[in-house]
């Protein structure tokens, strides 16, 4: 555990800023990634999670910052970085046109990949995820927790050291939701490390074991699990550091 | 309930104006050459209503051929336009429980706000000053100018909710809208073929305004001719077309208002065949590059967004047949080899945008720009190259002497590699908005028509440019006679594309990796 390159955390993301417009969506933000955790990045609606998930995988450039994986600049050596790293991106589109194992046949080969790993590789990772009988349908077919499930496959198939999934669990039903679950753990379990962002916390608490919480564009607090939720629980944490909306105040009219 | 529609139409079109500079822009030009046009007819009324020299009988077939163009247009704007960007789609209201004839009555109100509309009431108002030369006709074309107005607003909106009621699939409207754009192109075939039987445009005339007179499309336009001519039963008759248009525009918006708000029906997804293997990607290298151009070609096949861009294609092979035939010129068959090189060549110039977000997977892999540019260019020359080398053969071959056919083919293929080369370089650098994935080929892209018209209209003029050495080789060639010149022509063409392919591959693939993370963060606002 003392070679230098083992202590690199999988992650690393120092004095990242964004801003969009006038309005600051992210603001000095530092966060480490030990090797082999299962992290999640939590925070309300608009905190700012998908935006620097976004910086961190290349897909938004920061205003100042650096993000490093397994110590390699993304953003100075972008194509390097990509190799170490899985990345599923909330709220854009997959090539939906294309069958499902077509689509995990293309992430592959798109990283360069042998034809046949890719393929035996697909044929695996679509089995683990209970889509065999759906390898031939269009992701255009597909439900939510499919389509999630196919994305969590692309991201996968070079077997990266780091995966970043942002929102893996929304809209997903409660057996893929397992699923899902049950197949990060055992690659955290293999010492791979995830990163994961939520809004469910009792999900994060029962699977994470790191934890960072973010709101408005800053991070609240980080570190592991019991660190950061102390003696309560995660949610009640969260709220605490958060606030709470609205106070407690009643709707008047709303008893019926 | 009906006002508070009217207020929402009002804010939705005020706000999609804060998006962006370019959309202002772009609607003001399209309301600018719609007003031109408009301006230009009213011109034309004044002086052909002008009492002095008056001709009734010119004055009724305008009138009426006017306004069965002006009708047809209501009716077939919606079917290219009902995508998912219609302001006022009725299934938005499904949740609210809108009593129904509010609706009713609101959206075919709210028909009227749009610059259609506007442009439609200037044309009636010219009509009132076109009959001006006769009192009873004029005050007919005054009384009836609010009739007429919403007879439009409601006939398109019946368009509208009935393809949204009983058209929903995807399919059923991709194959509408090219139903609609073949109909047009195809509309001078049929001219032609109406010439020919009546011998002449001029005789046919009357027959085909009297016949259009008579339903719904003219009937409104033909009122005041008859109260002109003082014929009364006329004018009753064609009343009574025109309210019967109503009824019936009236009956089919709420029956699919009925059908769309009272019986909701899920979204179907199309019967799922279920492939085995992974098709393209078998015959492709197993290379990035040979993956990007089996997804290329796959969505070729598969997304109708890209075949839908080509459909003018044989479209035109018929066109130029119908011309050949008609003007005996082989000429206009000569001329589509380099035009489907143009075309196809320029059909990948939105690629990236055509993606939309799905291109989070090309950055997030960390594809190289040469891969990504090469295996776009590969997927297109799959069927693109065969295609120019037959659209120019063919004509040839029938038509001219060997070495006129090699310079064809040479110049068609030449027009076809620049035109792709220079696509290359264009959607890495300057996108421009394209339907979204999912939406039929023909609708409406959401914003920036301004930013789409300036993208294409610098294509147009970069192509020119480049393709200056083929018409200076060309001209020298004609004029001069020098039989050597046909091949440093072919092969120059050729070669030259060559070279702007490779540049543009090499160019595009420099801007696609130093600003891949704006590039996608542009194309996911399309």
């Amino acid at each position: 555990m003392d070679s230098p390159s083992l202590t690199t955390p999988a992650l690393r993301l120092s004095g990242l800023s964004k801003r969009f417009g006038q309005t600051p969506a992210v603001q000095d933000l530092h966060l480490d990634v030990p090797r082999g955790s299962f992290y999640g990045f939590v925070g309300p609606n608009g905190a700012g999670k998908t935006t620097t998930l976004s910086m961190a995988t290349g897909l938004l450039r920061p205003d100042a910052g650096i993000a490093e994986v397994v110590g390699i600049d993304v953003w100075a050596r972008p194509s390097e970085a990509k190799r170490s790293m899985g990345v599923l991106a909330d709220g854009v589109l997959l090539f939906n046109k294309l069958t499902g194992s077509q689509l995990v046949t293309y992430a592959g080969l798109l990283r360069g990949m042998d034809r046949e790993t890719v393929q035996e590789r697909t044929t695996d990772l679509l089995r683990v995820l209970g889509l065999e009988e759906s390898a031939g349908k269009l992701v255009q077919d597909y439900s939510a927790g499919m389509t999630k499930k196919i994305a969590l496959a692309s991201a996968m198939v070079h077997a990266p050291e780091l995966l970043v999934l942002d929102e893996p669990f929304e809209a997903v039903d409660p057996v893929s939701a397992r699923t899902i679950r049950g197949l990060l753990e055992s690659y955290v379990a293999s010492g791979g490390t995830v990163i994961l962002s939520s809004h469910v916390m009792d999900l994060v608490q029962r699977m994470c074991s790191h934890v960072g919480i973010i709101s408005e564009g800053q991070l609240l607090a980080s570190g592991t699990l019991q660190e950061v939720q102390g003696e309560v629980d995660l949610e009640t944490r969260f709220v605490e550091l958060v606030g709470l909306e609205g106070g407690d105040q009643e709707l008047s009219w709303l008893r019926l | 309930m009906v006002a508070s529609l009217i207020r929402l139409k009002k804010d939705l079109t005020l706000n999609s104006f804060n998006q962006s500079a370019w959309h202002i822009l772009g609607t003001v030009f399209a309301g600018l050459y719609g007003l031109g046009i408009v301006v230009t007819i009213f011109v034309l009324q004044i002086g052909s209503g002008s009492p002095a020299e008056v001709d009734p009988e010119m004055v009724r077939t305008a009138s009426v051929l006017m306004g069965s163009a002006v009708f047809l247009v209501w009716l077939i704007v919606p079917v290219f336009i009902s995508g998912a960007d219609t302001t006022m789609n009725p299934r938005q209201f499904v949740t609210y429980g809108i009593p129904r004839r509010s609706l009713v009555l609101g959206i075919a109100v709210t028909g009227l706000i749009s610059i259609g509309a506007a442009l439609t009431f200037i044309w009636l108002v010219g009509q009132v000053v076109h009959w001006r030369w006769d009192l009873a006709a004029a005050l007919t074309a005054a009384l009836t100018l609010p009739l007429l107005l919403i007879s439009f607003s409601l006939v398109s909106q019946a368009v509208t909710t009935s393809i949204s009621a009983w058209l929903s699939g995807r399919r059923s409207r991709d194959v509408l809208a090219i139903l609609a754009l073949s109909v047009m192109v195809l509309a001078y075939p049929i001219v032609i073929g109406l010439e020919t039987a009546f011998a002449s445009f001029e005789e046919a005339l009357p027959a085909v305004v009297d016949f259009l007179a008579l339903t719904p499309l003219g009937a409104g336009a033909a009122l005041p001719a008859d109260a002109a001519a003082g014929n009364w039963a006329a004018l009753g008759l064609r009343l009574l077309i025109v309210a019967a248009t109503l009824g019936v525009a009236v009956l089919v918006i709420r029956a699919g208002l009925v059908k769309i708000t009272e019986q909701p029906s899920a979204r179907g997804s199309s019967a799922a065949k279920n492939a085995t293997g992974v098709g393209l990607f078998e015959r492709f290298p197993a290379t990035p590059w040979g993956a990007v151009a089996a997804r290329a070609t796959t969505y070729w096949l598969k997304d109708t967004r890209y075949g839908g861009t080509l459909v003018v294609l044989p479209a035109l092979v018929v066109l130029a047949v119908v011309m050949y035939f008609q003007l005996d010129q082989p000429w206009v068959l000569l001329a589509l080899g380099p035009f489907f090189g143009f075309t196809l060549g320029y059909a990948i110039s939105a690629d990236i945008s055509y993606d939309n977000s799905a291109f989070a997977l090309h950055v997030t892999t960390g594809v190289s720009g040469v891969a990504d540019r090469l295996g776009r260019l590969v997927g297109l020359m799959t069927f693109a190259l065969p295609a120019t080398a037959v659209a120019a053969l063919v004509p040839a071959l029938m038509f001219t002497e060997p070495s006129v056919t090699v310079a064809l083919l040479g110049v068609s293929l030449g027009m076809l590699f620049s035109a792709a080369g220079l696509s290359c370089l264009i959607s890495a650098r300057f996108t421009y908005p394209v339907p979204k994935p999912g939406d039929g080929p023909l609708s409406q892209p959401s914003g920036s028509t301004g930013r789409l018209m300036a993208v294409q209209l610098g294509t147009m003029i970069a192509t020119l440019l480049l393709m200056l050495p083929e018409l200076a080789l060309l001209a020298v060639w004609l004029l001069g006679d020098v039989s050597w010149l046909v091949w440093v022509l072919a092969l120059g063409s050729v070669l030259k594309g060559l070279a702007l392919c490779w540049a543009g591959v090499r160019l595009g693939a420099r801007v696609y990796e130093r600003a891949q993370p704006e590039l996608f963060q542009q194309v996911i606002q399309y």
